[in-house]
């Protein structure tokens, strides 16, 4: 068990005061908020609502102009290094790359042997159990494994993406807009693995509709830009539709 | 499996076409064959990265700056001495890094391979003209066109082994640039260095040109940088299997192409892009058909 996972249990993500401006245009403004795990948290809001720059903020991946990222004390503002040792970040992709050649199993053996290999890498072997590990548990038919991830339909795509993410055993996964482009049936599916991934790990999602994983959302975060509302489903939904969200997004923005 | 047999068997048949070659035509020596599988090794393999990258555009240019370095180290060795081999290479590899470093801090890789090609052609027009003064109208003109059938036993040696270089090094990483490929936010965030392997990229891709233009010219250049791997890209999986068949297929097109040139007494070079052209269209209509 490695010191990440040893974490699991008690993992705890705050974010403090984060402005984040590109250029001009401010894409996220004071945002505070604090999420532990286990358990699954939803982040709704429109498009441009500042769900992918948030989630970029925890990982690391973007320095806010102010505030701070903390995950169990340990600040990982604007260092994707650090903050790799707790988090995984699965990117919006809505559809296989066409271009590509690389087939499921290359690509999330790839990322284990970035993760546990130094270059020159020449032993792949040694992490085979560790792709078949997340294959399987993100119930990707064994049939598919040698397919290129360009042959793939978009449920199959993400189920890909999520293995690849499982990669390392971290305790905080960040799924930007996972079940977007994800027919209906696969969106049940897709939605019963992260619950059951849930168990153990803090997984936050994007989305734009909170159903398909509701009945296994602890919390809801409303954002559009500012935060708008953190709480249990119930208490958020009822307050919030999606219809008063967007007009507030409309009166904000203006169109 | 089946991939890898055609790729055994296409590779083996083309250096078995290839050597028999020099028997039939006298005037061909074993060291345009070795150049030209040497061409073949580096650009088939620089080319499979150029796709997984989606490079195209500016693997596209690269020649357009070994056309603007070979002449300018031409006319810098005749005032300065020494060889131009090594002034070329430099001045190839700086301009491709300074394209790449414009494209790790944002540039678009179309703008930065479009402001790449404007002031290198601008350039060439000026440094080739006087180089056509100084040198000779021959010596530009085989950059141009190129000319596999004057080179020389030693430098079709040099070229083979630049040519096999190549192969290893792009063998050893082409599993973390395809990677790359897919997102390079993403895998820089998973810990891979991703400026070490666009730096191996950008070299790979200058030093193969600018070796490799006076074999096949810049014209021909331009189509073998980035129709192997385009065309491996139709019917592979995985990189090794798709860099493998890449070099096989550049392999494939320069036995074609030479014999083909020599049977119909057209320029090897041309006969050698046109092979990959067709070779593209037709596997392209099977696809989609």
């Amino acid at each position: 068990m490695d010191s990440a996972q040893q974490h699991a249990n008690t993992i705890n993500v705050r974010v403090e005061s984060v402005h984040v401006n590109y250029g001009p245009v401010k894409a996220l403004e004071d945002v505070s908020l604090e999420l532990k795990s286990p358990g699954i948290v939803q982040v709704l809001g429109p498009n441009g609502a500042g769900k992918s720059t948030l989630f970029k903020v925890i990982a690391g991946i973007i320095k806010p102009s102010t505030g701070k990222v903390y995950v169990n004390g340990v600040e990982v503002t604007g260092s994707p290094e650090v903050a790799g040792r707790f988090i995984a970040y699965m990117p919006q992709s809505n559809e296989p790359p066409k271009w590509s050649t690389l087939t499921v199993w290359e690509y999330v053996e790839t990322a284990a042997s970035i993760k546990t290999l130094k270059w020159p890498r020449i032993k792949p072997s040694k992490v085979k159990s560790i792709v078949e590990n997340c294959l399987n548990t993100v119930g990707l038919p064994e049939s598919l494994w040698r397919a290129r991830l360009s042959e793939l339909s978009g449920g199959n795509y993400q189920r890909a993406n999520l293995a690849r993410t499982l990669i390392g055993g971290a305790p905080v996964i960040l799924l930007d807009e996972p079940l977007a482009s994800v027919d209906p049936e696969g969106r049940v599916s897709l939605a019963g693995t992260l619950a059951s991934l849930a168990r153990g790990k803090l997984i936050v999602v994007s989305s734009h509709d909170p159903h398909p994983l509701l009945e296994h959302t602890k919390l809801i975060i409303l954002l559009n830009k500012k935060l708008i509302a953190m709480g249990d489903p119930d208490s958020v939904l009822r307050a919030y539709t999606p219809q008063t969200l967007y007009s507030y997004w409309v009166a904000e923005h203006g169109h | 499996m089946g991939t890898k047999y055609v790729v055994l068997v296409l590779t083996i048949a083309s250096i078995a076409l290839m050597m028999f070659i020099p028997k039939a035509y006298w005037f061909l020596s074993y060291g345009s064959i070795l150049a030209l599988i040497g061409s073949a090794l580096a650009f088939g393999s620089v080319s499979a990265l150029v796709a997984a990258r989606g490079l195209y555009f500016l693997a596209h240019v690269t020649p357009h700056a070994a056309l603007l370095a070979i002449p300018l180290a031409f006319l810098a060795s005749l005032w300065l001495g020494g060889g131009h081999g090594l002034i070329a290479a430099l001045v190839t590899v700086g301009l491709l890094l300074a394209a790449g470093y414009a494209i790790g801090r944002g540039v678009s890789g179309d703008v930065a391979a479009s402001l790449l090609a404007s002031f290198t052609a601008s350039a060439s027009a000026i440094i080739l003209y006087e180089a056509q003064r100084r040198l000779g109208a021959a010596r530009v003109s085989s950059l141009i066109l190129g000319d596999p059938l004057l080179v020389g036993l030693s430098e079709g040696v040099i070229g083979l082994a630049l040519g096999l270089t190549v192969f290893l090094i792009s063998l050893s990483v082409a599993r973390e640039v395809f990677y790359i490929g897919l997102s390079r936010e993403l895998a820089a965030v998973e810990g891979l260095k991703v400026e070490v392997y666009d730096f191996t990229l950008y070299t790979l891709i200058a030093l193969t040109t600018v070796t490799m233009l006076g074999i096949v010219g810049f014209l021909v250049a331009s189509i073998l940088i980035l129709l192997p791997g385009a065309i491996a890209s139709i019917f592979s999986r995985g990189s090794i299997e798709t860099l493998t068949a890449s070099v096989a297929i550049a392999l494939a097109a320069s036995a074609a192409g030479l014999t083909g040139g020599l049977a119909l007494n057209i320029s090897p070079s041309g006969a050698i892009g046109l092979t990959l052209v067709v070779l593209y269209a037709i596997l392209k209509v099977v696809k989609v058909g």
